[in-house]
């Protein structure tokens, strides 16, 4: 499984001294909770009806025994000696302290973990196949593009003030375990024509309260376009998405409201010019 | 009759108003009439409360029952998982959540 570079542990260690700080002002009453909450939500730290609660990300659904003790130790230690483990491959801590929080960021990041991008208006964890690398009927093991597009959408500054939150789904098999066509962006790993490795592109899937199957936009793409073709497609969607109703911010509401057929040229003209501009292999 | 109510900013808990400060109980809670809104301003100012906000209440022979089922789930806990729930004063709180 990946392991942390220096780059990644800093990003994660400075992270939680950086929220460590914004608690305690927090608490001493130097940011009011309007200034605070989105911090707070940055940190995959909510406010729920009966405490606060604090949702952990397991990346892909890869999670290695030293990395469960320590959120065994976390449920013990700070929580009611519970965590939930969510569809979406999360680990949620229903009774967290607000004051405990950053020593609990501080555990995670000592075993590779965080809390980033689990809450917010930001691309999520991904969430993949959950015999992905062990599959029989999978192309490949299509954990390594999730890592990929993990590190390309983390911190990512045009990403960083989206209309809602955006949920990518992975998997490299015809057998869809991972409900990728549930998500916002569902990609499936599958061979070309000419036998390269590449995606199936989906958009505009999701649950809730406005339930849709997300539409077909591109039948093969290849591997190598994966972050351009992602970022044209919240591109697309930054530009047109809209701000003005919670209701309506998914992109799935706007892939329906524009039709796949609209949306998809949008995606690919987008992503043309991009190409344009960048150079071919973008 | 009218409540207040909120988290407790440093630990998330729900907590009600009694008049002088503020309880996990709901059946101490305090009727706030129409002074909720001052109440609020102030201990927000002081960091003893989050997102405050006035309720409706009925009162109940153990003391005050929120109107609204989401406040009545509130004050005792999870309905899933009743092992974890607050310990109401009153012993027929389980009955009234739903």
């Amino acid at each position: 499984m990946y392991r942390y570079d220096q780059y990644d542990q800093a990003i994660v260690d400075t992270r939680v001294e950086e929220f460590r700080d914004q608690v305690a002002r927090r608490i001493a009453g130097e940011m009011t909770d309007d200034q605070f909450k989105p911090l707070r939500l940055k940190n995959g730290l909510y406010l729920q009806l009966h405490a606060y609660m604090l949702r952990v990300a397991i990346p892909y659904g890869t999670i290695n025994a030293k990395q469960l003790r320590v959120l065994a130790h976390i449920a013990r230690t700070y929580d009611r000696g519970y965590g939930h483990f969510t569809t979406r491959q999360n680990l949620q801590f229903n009774w967290i302290k607000l004051e405990d929080a950053p020593d609990i960021l501080a555990e995670l990041a000592k075993v590779e973990m965080h809390a980033i991008q689990t809450s917010g208006e930001s691309i999520r964890n991904i969430s993949a196949d959950q015999f992905a690398g062990a599959a029989a009927d999978e192309v490949c093991d299509p954990r390594p593009w999730a890592e990929l597009i993990r590190q390309y959408t983390t911190f990512h500054p045009e990403f960083s003030y989206l209309p809602r939150k955006f949920k990518i789904g992975l998997t490299a098999s015809d057998n869809d375990r991972a409900a990728i066509q549930l998500h916002d962006l569902g990609l499936q790993v599958r061979r070309g024509p000419d036998g390269g490795i590449g995606f199936r592109v989906y958009v505009g899937g999701g649950m809730g309260r406005t339930p849709f199957v997300a539409h077909l936009i591109r039948d093969f793409l290849p591997a190598d376009s994966i972050c351009s073709y992602l970022e044209a497609v919240l591109r697309v969607w930054n530009r047109h998405g809209r701000r003005d109703n919670i209701h309506k911010q998914r992109i799935k509401i706007l892939v329906h409201d524009l039709g796949a057929p609209e949306f998809t040229r949008q995606v690919e003209e987008e992503w043309e010019s991009m190409r344009q501009d960048r150079g071919p292999g973008s | 009759m009218k409540l207040l109510t909120g988290n407790n900013l440093v630990n998330g808990y729900v907590i009600w108003w009694t008049g002088e400060g503020w309880s996990r109980h709901v059946e101490q809670a305090a009727d706030v009439a129409e002074k909720g809104e001052q109440i609020a301003q102030v201990e927000t100012a002081a960091c003893r409360v989050n997102n405050p906000y006035v309720i409706d209440a009925e009162p109940g022979p153990n003391g005050p029952v929120p109107a609204h089922i989401k406040e009545r789930i509130r004050a005792t806990g999870p309905t899933v998982r009743p092992d974890l729930a607050l310990k109401p004063a009153d012993s027929d709180a389980g009955s009234y959540v739903i």
